[in-house]
């Protein structure tokens, strides 16, 4: 049965509080670690109750972590659990605060239960632009308001066999914006080169780059969208499927 | 991309996201150790 990945953009017009950008799914600093302080020792959605902290709420649930950059939420669900689908295009419009703003849906074939396991969303909060990856094996890039910049097969360019089965684990490669995330692949399917990518952003004259590695059967797509020379000395540390944790210098 | 170092710590993938202090590498895994005969539990 075909399926839609969707992603999803909340536009938070006049929200009554600020917060840090969380344009990763392991924080600000890809470290699972938090700086805010003064944090609230309680938390409650239920908006009948006197105490309660809700500001908004959407029906919108799944297994993606949702990002905030510049006062959007982003996150990847099933179309059939959020309101106001489209299917096969991009669609982008303006709401109310707190309410859907844009919409993007891509086909795609995976269980019911796997939407998201291909890697959440994650942000470049310098351009404003979004990349993910899609169960269906596809990396996306798209603007701040939803419009596809680019796309690239990671199953035709890469030898890509499947992603959703796998989990998808976050390597650590300092506070500079990139991802990773694990597919199956064949022995040797994996090409090392690494493609300039349109639409991404130019550090030193360097535009952004598709560069993965495989370890014991296991890829990892590691993006960089630009690569400064601030990069040229950094580690790109991952565990990999063979029971080690593995360190690649990250410069070509 | 070159490989700088390996370090083996499980005989399982490893799934776990690492965090890094400095010189230091924290990340875990969900199996056995390779250099203990005990059970995982």
């Amino acid at each position: 049965m075909k399926r839609t990945l969707l992603v999803l953009s909340v536009r938070l017009i006049g929200a009554d509080i600020q917060a840090a950008d969380w344009a990763h799914w392991r924080g600000p600093e890809q470290t699972g670690v938090a700086r805010d302080t003064d944090l609230p020792d309680r938390w409650s959605p239920d908006e009948t109750k006197p105490n309660n902290n809700l500001i908004w709420k959407q029906k919108i649930g799944g297994r993606s972590t949702p990002l905030l950059m510049d006062g959007r939420v982003y996150l990847i669900n099933r179309p059939e659990r959020s309101p106001r689908t489209r299917t096969g295009d991009v669609s982008a419009r303006r709401q109310r605060r707190g309410r859907l703003g844009i919409q993007v849906q891509l086909s795609s074939t995976p269980t019911s239960s796997a939407c998201g396991w291909g890697g959440p969303p994650w942000g470049d909060p310098e351009t404003g632009n979004v990349y993910a990856h899609g169960t269906q094996g596809l990396l996306l890039c798209f603007n701040k308001d939803g419009q596809l910049l680019w796309s690239r097969s990671l199953t035709e360019e890469y030898g890509r066999i499947s992603g959703y089965g796998g989990r998808v684990t976050q390597s650590h490669r300092g506070r500079r914006a990139w991802s990773s995330s694990a597919w199956s692949t064949p022995a040797g399917a994996i090409r090392p080169a690494a493609a300039p990518l349109p639409g991404t952003r130019q550090e030193d004259g360097h535009a952004g780059v598709v560069v993965v590695h495989r370890i014991a059967g296991q890829g990892h797509l590691l993006f960089l969208p630009g690569r400064g020379g601030h990069q040229r000395r950094a580690l790109l540390i991952s565990g990999g499927a063979d029971g080690a944790v593995h360190a690649f210098r990250v410069a070509r | 991309m070159k490989k700088v170092w390996s370090y083996l710590f499980g005989t399982g993938a490893v799934n776990c996201s690492p965090v890094v202090d400095g010189n230091r590498v924290y990340i875990g895994h969900g199996e056995e150790n390779p250099t203990t005969i005990s059970r995982a539990g």
